[in-house]
């Protein structure tokens, strides 16, 4: 394959993985309402949560 | 608790932008990166296209997406556009290192950089949809924000991630460049610029996720016409002509756009109009400094091409010039050789002839006496034309000998009239010399040499009168100079083709006509030797069918 090509092609998959990614998101958000709204400021989960749940799976 | 919010026209325009620094902020800096996609379309070698572009559409669309969340009151809206900015985020500090490389090491990057920095992506990529970007919506206190998720710290691992390499890059090339001044000072103030404009747009927006008051976050973009100045600048003290007209184009857009952009923030219609007067009066003094600039640039452009052109037209003729010098050389070489072995064979016939006609070898037939006189008068011109032709190779190698004695040019002069007074009295001429009786005309010069000037412009007169008289004449002027003129009155000359007729080669316009055969050299060898006595030769005519006379003038003693 020539260099123009190959380079062309990653162009196509960052734009096409771009896409689906913005894709998804919107159906996400306007077709499925995937998402909580938080009206109390407890609720609010911690944005590194996703780290102390890892931690504790390994503290198991 | 019941909220209240303004329902968004175009998405972006809404009284829920309560400060006016966020449209200031926002619309700068996307009119300014406008221009710079603008110019990154035109024909611009020093600037590295493709990072620029991507730099500017990353961060108009970031911009653009903070706007919504900024004028928006609709949940799907802020949770969609804020996913969006987090997609779009680490682009721009992409870009601005793909700037980087490109600007310093003139490089793109290579197929390996690019799916490495693609696989750092991915996890933004799959964050974005599966919620971990914008996690929910927060209507606490009615704030409008989405909670952002570990996607927005990720994605600010990146971007310190690849301001981390911009400054790492810059030190190393900053060591690599050594001595060379100029190099380090555009490194400088290109990654300087760069990391200017991501550290404040990471650190505004970093301070705003965590402090959670997100009004911090337009005090990042304030480095975005610093970063466009800072870029012009760059380009019009590093980079070529054709570059630094557009930066300068893009300095004045970015001066234009400012005041223009104070009219979103100012609260009081005086301030309005001072700002509408100030750009009264910049944009037609920007217009003159562009097109002015412009025009100025261009013009040096064009003389540096053309001096460019000169050089080498110079050169060529240079080389040129060698070339015809050697030409001529060989000619002369070739002349010289062929003529002398012309000599011989033409002596033996003109000698050979003459004996014949004057019965050396018994009484000629009368009808063979005419024939072989007429081989001893060719062969006698041929002869003459052959010394000419030896002449003048001597001359142009430089060979010419001078036998230099003290004799009287008057009595050579009379010589030579005798000498050709038969070749007149055939053409039924009158040929005359005058000179002072008694008086000697002295001089210390080469008497062959002399003496076959005046025989060359005598025969000269003699060949181009048809009728009439010819009178030589030897006279001293004021100054010691003795002049020989011989004054005809033949075919005279044109003005015009005085100056030609001591050239080689040259011969009078008129010359043909007179049947003559004649090489055009006689005069030029003639001019050539009286020159090498310091003398001189000119010739004077009243115009054609008028005469001529011509001067020959040499040192008297």
């Amino acid at each position: 394959m020539q260099e123009k090509n190959k380079d062309k092609l990653f162009w196509k998959v960052v734009i096409v993985s771009y896409f689906l990614s913005a894709f998804f998101s919107y159906i996400r958000v306007y077709i499925r309402h995937d998402y909580p709204v938080y009206t109390k400021e407890e609720d609010i989960p911690d944005a590194l949560i996703i780290f102390e749940k890892i931690g504790s799976f390994f503290q198991k | 608790m019941q909220c209240t919010w303004d329902t968004a026209k175009f998405l972006i325009f809404s009284g829920n932008v309560n400060a006016p620094l966020i449209y200031y902020s926002h619309f700068t800096s996307i009119a300014i990166f406008i221009a710079l996609l603008l110019l990154t379309f035109l024909n611009l070698k020093p600037w590295p296209k493709n990072a620029l572009r991507l730099l500017a559409v990353s961060y108009i669309t970031w911009l653009f997406c903070d706007l919504v969340l900024w004028a928006n009151e609709r949940p799907d809206n802020i949770m969609f556009f804020w996913t969006i900015i987090n997609l779009v985020e680490p682009l721009i500090f992409i870009a601005a290192y793909s700037h980087f490389v490109s600007f310093t090491e003139k490089r793109s990057l290579n197929r390996k950089e690019k799916w490495l920095i693609f696989a750092l992506l991915i996890p933004t990529l799959i964050m974005a949809p599966a919620g971990l970007s914008a996690v929910g919506f927060d209507l606490t206190n009615c704030d409008r924000n989405a909670v952002e998720g570990i996607a927005a710290y990720y994605n600010y691992f990146l971007e310190a991630l690849f301001m981390a390499m911009i400054l790492l890059g810059s030190v190393k090339r900053f060591w690599q460049l050594g001595k060379e001044k100029k190099q380090r000072m555009r490194l400088v103030l290109a990654s300087g610029s760069l990391l200017l404009l991501l550290t404040s747009f990471l650190t505004a927006n970093f301070l705003g996720t965590y402090l959670d008051d997100y009004s911090i976050s337009q005090f990042g973009h304030i480095a975005v016409p610093v970063f466009a100045l800072f870029l012009a600048y760059i380009t019009i003290k590093y980079e070529t002509l054709e570059a630094r007209i557009l930066s300068i184009d893009l300095g004045t857009a970015a001066l234009v756009i400012l005041v223009f952009s104070l009219l979103f923030i100012a609260n009081q219609s005086a301030h309005n109009y001072v700002i509408i007067l100030t750009l009264a009066l910049l944009v037609p003094l920007s217009y003159t400094l562009v097109t002015g600039i412009r025009k100025e640039v261009r013009s040096r452009k064009k003389i540096e091409e053309l001096a460019g052109k000169l050089e080498k037209s110079n050169e060529d003729l240079a080389s040129a010039n060698v070339r015809l010098t050697e030409l001529d050389r060989q000619k002369s070489e070739f002349v010289s050789l062929a003529s002398h072995q012309l000599r011989s064979p033409l002596t033996a016939i003109r000698g050979y002839a003459s004996m014949m006609v004057e019965g050396e070898y018994g009484t000629l037939d009368e009808t063979l006496k005419e024939p072989v006189q007429k081989i001893a008068d060719s062969v006698k011109s041929m002869v003459l034309m052959v010394e000419d032709f030896l002449s003048i190779s001597r001359i142009e190698q430089g060979k010419m000998k001078f036998d230099f004695t003290d004799f009287d040019l008057k009595k050579l002069a009379e010589e030579v009239v005798y000498e050709l007074k038969p070749n007149a009295d055939k053409k039924q001429l009158t040929l005359t010399f005058s000179a002072e009786p008694g008086k000697k005309y002295l001089v210390s010069a080469d008497q062959t040499k002399i003496k076959q000037t005046i025989l060359n412009f005598l025969d000269n007169s003699i060949k181009y009168t048809p009728k009439g008289s010819i009178a030589v004449s030897v006279k001293k002027n004021a100054y010691d100079k003795i002049i020989i003129s011989i004054a005809d009155t033949g075919i005279g000359m044109s003005a015009e083709t005085i100056p030609k007729l001591f050239q080689k080669f040259a011969r009078a316009n008129d010359a043909n006509k007179t049947n003559v055969i004649g090489t055009g050299l006689g005069l030029y060898v003639a001019k050539q030797m009286v020159e090498a006595h310091k003398g001189r030769v000119w010739a004077e005519s009243p115009g054609v069918g008028k005469g001529s006379t011509f001067f020959i003038e040499l040192q008297g003693k």
